[in-house]
């Protein structure tokens, strides 16, 4: 037999009495106290709060009154003779243990990592792969609209130089069997400088000063074929939904940390969202590797626009974790590694 | 464990004269740590589900931890029906999200749409968390109609861009009144007694503070010799030594005071807010202070950042144990005499979204 100190309140007004309760043999809880009648209820009667750490438990009877105690020990001793509260009492064994909490916080981050580094952009893959590349057209429809009056102006490339140059690009289009409509387009930017890139919707840009900075059309060939390597795998599609599964999962998961913790998850998404945007260049510079194999261009032309370029911008390019392209001497090693293999 | 807190306990039988009764935040960092963890990891391994289960477990941490007069608060939300409400919240949210990421300009108009629904949320969200805040066995309650919560946190605030902020201290203090003033205990509610004049009283200082501060720093630049000009060229000749410190020392001083201004402002309305307020013959006092509440928020805030995230809940306990040790009340009579309202179930769909959508309800 057990006794325990307790508060008890009816339910229906805020007094407070002080009561003791006694814990009989078939765990059935008596209530004594100055000012309450005494009486006695069966444990299967009784509701129990679960324990949080050292605060007070409460005991809920039947009528709406409930008692406050502090006795979590002689509490958590009926619940387990009864087997009651079993996942409760499973997460209260976690959290007072610490060899579980630190396997706990190791797992966590083995856990986020994993699967901010694989899970994401495996499941964004097979989704992009599943959804029909028309659906890239709409994708971005406005951007090149948007480009074209903020950055951009036609083009000031000879003619004969945008010919030859769309006929290298259709040469190399027609071996793409997939349904994007490319197209290659030429403009003018002192901002921008140097640059190409691609629009998901198969629309390839490349400006008067990359053209001025390549040695021969080999070389843009190279460029086209990264490009190109942009849109046949998706990389824009990609991009959104794995920026929007990552945004909907911090949201859902910090949803209850506070948002204390959801600011402090601004920064790790800005670097997971570097990371990915990385592995999407790599992934442009094997696809081209390949696809310039195949069509018997020497390697050493990527790797020497790829060299020029690391040239003429800046050595930010050399601080790997933020940026978003691998660093150029990565790349250009890496085609290297292969022309003698 | 049980000695921290019953010297804590015994802080508060000393503490007690007759008819004032502190507040009592009995809460543990490393214990809270824990509880924590186990909440992250275990929301993690259920990709989410228990994410109900760990707030309602939070939630009782820190109100279990709040002890007036030998008893303590109690958070009573099911976490089913917290669940039932995230999954709602999550399914617009993502709405949301995709809609923004895939059609730029759709968002804005889904906002649009939202708008008129967000009063509903507000009431829905408050009204969530007081039906299953209780104590003493008695339930809060929070009751507001959809009109005055439109006025106050849509309408109202336009009112600032037309009057270049002059109305924001008048914003703010409806926006008070409104959380305060709609809440019950039981059957009781809260008298918001606080004056306009009062939340004038409070941003006029802070702006004077201000005006005094930027006086004084442009008369001390000036009197070491250094023109505007030459603090507007500081960029371009970050090479010399003096000119790097004393940016340094700008730098610096100008953000202290940054804080000191956000945190005067912050800890003077939560005085005036307590302070004003009143249940049946209940005073409230609450004696937070400027520095000490500076010196918190800036040792947490490092805190937190270097040990990239690890001491959050002890961080959060730190803050929680400063507002409730400086909140007392004044009892003219007893606490015993509350009664008990009508019993309402709320959905928790309202309290959900506001979460997901960052709606910030604290009082």
């Amino acid at each position: 037999m057990t006794i325990i100190s307790a508060n008890y309140f009816d339910g229906t007004t805020s007094a407070q009495f002080e009561i003791s309760l006694e814990i009989g043999s078939q765990d059935d809880i008596t209530l004594r106290g100055e000012n309450i009648d005494e009486r006695t209820y069966a444990f299967n009667d009784l509701e129990f709060s679960p324990r949080i750490g050292h605060t007070p438990r409460s005991i809920y009877l039947p009528d709406g009154a409930k008692c406050e105690t502090l006795a979590n020990d002689e509490i958590d001793a009926i619940l387990h003779r009864h087997q009651r509260g079993l996942a409760h009492r499973i997460v209260h064994h976690l959290e007072s243990r610490l060899p579980y909490v630190l396997i706990a916080t190791l797992l966590s981050a083995v856990f986020v990592w994993g699967f901010s580094n694989f899970g994401v952009p495996f499941i964004a893959k097979q989704v992009a792969f599943a959804i029909p590349e028309s659906a890239d057209e709409t994708l971005g429809q406005y951007t090149m609209d948007i480009l074209d009056k903020i950055f951009f102006a036609e083009t000031e490339l000879d003619q004969a130089v945008q010919n030859r140059l769309r006929n290298r690009f259709k040469i190399l289009t027609s071996k793409i069997d997939d349904n994007h409509n490319y197209r290659l387009l030429f403009r003018n930017s002192e901002a921008v400088g140097a640059n190409a890139f691609a629009l998901p919707s198969g629309i390839i840009v490349v400006t008067d000063g990359m053209v001025g900075l390549a040695k021969n059309d080999e070389q843009l060939v190279s460029v086209f074929a990264h490009e190109i390597g942009h849109v046949k795998y998706r990389h824009g599609l990609r991009t959104v939904l794995q920026g929007s599964a990552i945004v909907l999962i911090v949201t859902w998961v910090t949803g209850d940390l506070s948002s204390t913790s959801a600011l402090s998850a601004a920064l790790p998404v800005k670097l997971i969202e570097a990371k990915y945007s990385r592995t999407f260049e790599t992934e442009a510079d094997e696809f081209a590797r390949e696809f310039l194999t195949d069509l018997k261009i020497p390697l050493y032309h990527f790797a020497e626009i790829l060299k020029a370029l690391a040239e003429q911008n800046s050595p930010d390019d050399e601080f790997t974790f933020l940026s978003s392209h691998p660093t150029m001497k990565q790349r250009i090693e890496r085609l290297n590694t292969t022309e003698f293999e | 464990m049980v000695g921290a807190l019953s010297h804590r306990l015994s802080k508060l039988e000393s503490t007690v004269t007759n008819n004032n009764k502190p507040l009592i935040f009995t809460g543990d960092g490393w214990e809270y740590f824990k509880i924590w963890i186990v909440n992250i990891v275990l929301t993690l391994l259920t990709l989410g589900i228990y994410s109900a289960w760990a707030k309602v477990r939070r939630k009782r941490y820190f109100y279990g931890n709040t002890r007036l007069n030998n008893s303590a608060f109690e958070y009573l939300a099911d976490p089913l029906a917290i669940l039932k409400g995230r999954l709602i919240a999550f399914a617009i949210f993502s709405i949301f999200v995709v809609a923004g990421n895939f059609f730029p300009g759709v968002d804005l108009v889904l906002w649009l749409i939202f708008l008129p629904f967000l009063p509903w949320v507000i009431i829905k969200a408050l009204s969530f968390n007081a039906r299953n805040s209780a104590y003493r066995n008695i339930r809060f309650n929070f009751e507001a109609r959809y009109v005055e919560t439109l006025l106050v946190f849509l309408v109202f605030p336009f009112l600032m861009i037309f009057t270049f902020g002059l109305a924001y201290p008048y914003v703010v203090y409806k926006q008070k009144k409104f959380l305060i003033g709609n809440h019950s205990y039981g059957q009781t509610p809260f008298l918001f007694g606080a004056r306009i004049l009062e939340f004038y009283k409070v941003y006029g200082t802070a702006l004077l503070g201000g005006i005094i501060f930027v006086t004084a720093l442009a008369l001390a630049l000036y009197s070491v010799g250094i023109s505007e000009e030459q603090i507007l060229a500081y960029p371009n000749q970050p090479h010399t030594d003096q000119f790097s410190l004393i940016g340094i020392a700008f730098l610096l001083g100008f953000m202290t005071f940054y804080f000191s201004l956000f945190a005067f402002i912050h800890i003077s309305i939560q005085n005036l807010c307590w302070s004003r307020n009143t249940l049946a013959n209940i005073g409230f006092e609450s004696r937070l202070k400027t520095l000490p509440y500076l010196w918190l928020f800036i040792s947490n805030a490092i805190a937190v950042v270097c040990s990239i995230g690890l001491l959050i809940p002890w961080a959060q306990i730190r803050m929680t144990r400063y507002r409730l040790d400086n909140l007392s009340l004044e009892l003219n009579g007893s606490l015993d005499q509350f009664v008990a309202g009508e019993q309402k179930k709320v959905g928790a769909t309202g309290e959900q979204v506001g979460e997901f959508f960052d709606i910030d309800l604290s009082l």
